[in-house]
């Protein structure tokens, strides 16, 4: 078994480790655990492309959460602009539907893994945890479906770490009020 | 009013870990739904807020979502009396 889809199995067995009444602790182990096993399964991909197996280790370290968060987010809210414009049913529909699906997951797990890991303010729950094992799980399946596709290929790359790229990308709102702005309330 | 199963949506401004601004959406479910639906109930509210609101591009927020059912916001809702 692959180590990412060991870390996915993992994470349901610790969220599950104490059922009727669950310990904080393994709640946010879990939920940390679920979002390295999406964090690994993206590098192990991209990785793979690499020629050299003997190399792809010291490649796998080139990638670092912050570089893959705001790839996440610049192809969620890429995708975001292509579902506004309601594009037709077929294949191209389908693959942007499971990359929007595998990043946006990839988003919003890393969210919760940093406040697993460090706000001890929240207090977690064994359904909301089990679910967002469920989002991952799923991103795992969207992933499967398009690992081919040019787009997703595409995707892996534009995790990696570039001047570019740690310059804010983020875009700007159209129309955001301000206090000058005589159609603010 | 919200359409079944959605019992509440707490919407909460602040910051992610990285320091951007974000939206954090807490959104209750009823209890009882079934356990298989509720993965892609998720994903369909969520979706829907995402397209209707923009946080993004309309407000320049980055949407953080989180789910929890009627009985699991209770708890967490319950003073605790240490």
């Amino acid at each position: 078994m692959a180590y990412a889809d060991e870390l996915l199995e993992l994470a349901q067995d610790i969220a599950n480790l104490h059922p009727r009444q669950p310990h904080q602790s393994s709640l946010r182990r879990a939920v940390s655990t679920a979002y390295y096993a999406l964090f690994h399964l993206l590098i192990s991909e991209a990785i793979a492309n690499w020629g050299r197996p003997e190399l792809r280790g010291a490649l796998a370290r080139i990638f670092d959460h912050g570089p893959m968060k705001q790839a996440a987010d610049k192809k969620v809210s890429e995708l975001n602009s292509y579902f506004k414009e309601k594009p037709p049913e077929g294949s191209e529909r389908t693959v942007a539907y499971h990359l929007y699906n595998v990043a946006d997951v990839f988003a919003q797990a890393q969210y919760h893994r940093n406040d697993a890991d460090y706000n001890m303010a929240r207090q977690w729950e064994l359904m909301e945890v089990l679910l967002h094992i469920d989002s991952i799980a799923d991103a795992f399946r969207s992933w499967n479906i398009i690992r081919e596709e040019p787009s997703a290929q595409a995707y892996l790359v534009s995790m990696l770490p570039s001047k570019e790229r740690r310059q804010n990308e983020r875009p700007s709102p159209d129309k955001r009020p301000t206090l000058k702005d005589n159609s603010a309330p | 009013m919200l359409p079944a199963p959605i019992v509440r949506v707490i919407p909460s401004l602040g910051t992610d870990w990285n320091g951007e601004s974000a939206v954090f959406f807490q959104i209750v479910l009823a209890d009882g739904t079934p356990r298989g639906q509720l993965l892609n109930l998720t994903k369909q509210i969520s979706q829907a807020i995402v397209q209707q609101v923009q946080p993004l591009e309309e407000w320049g927020v980055l949407p953080y979502f989180n789910f929890r059912t009627q009985s699991e916001q209770a708890r967490i809702e319950e003073p605790t009396w240490a």
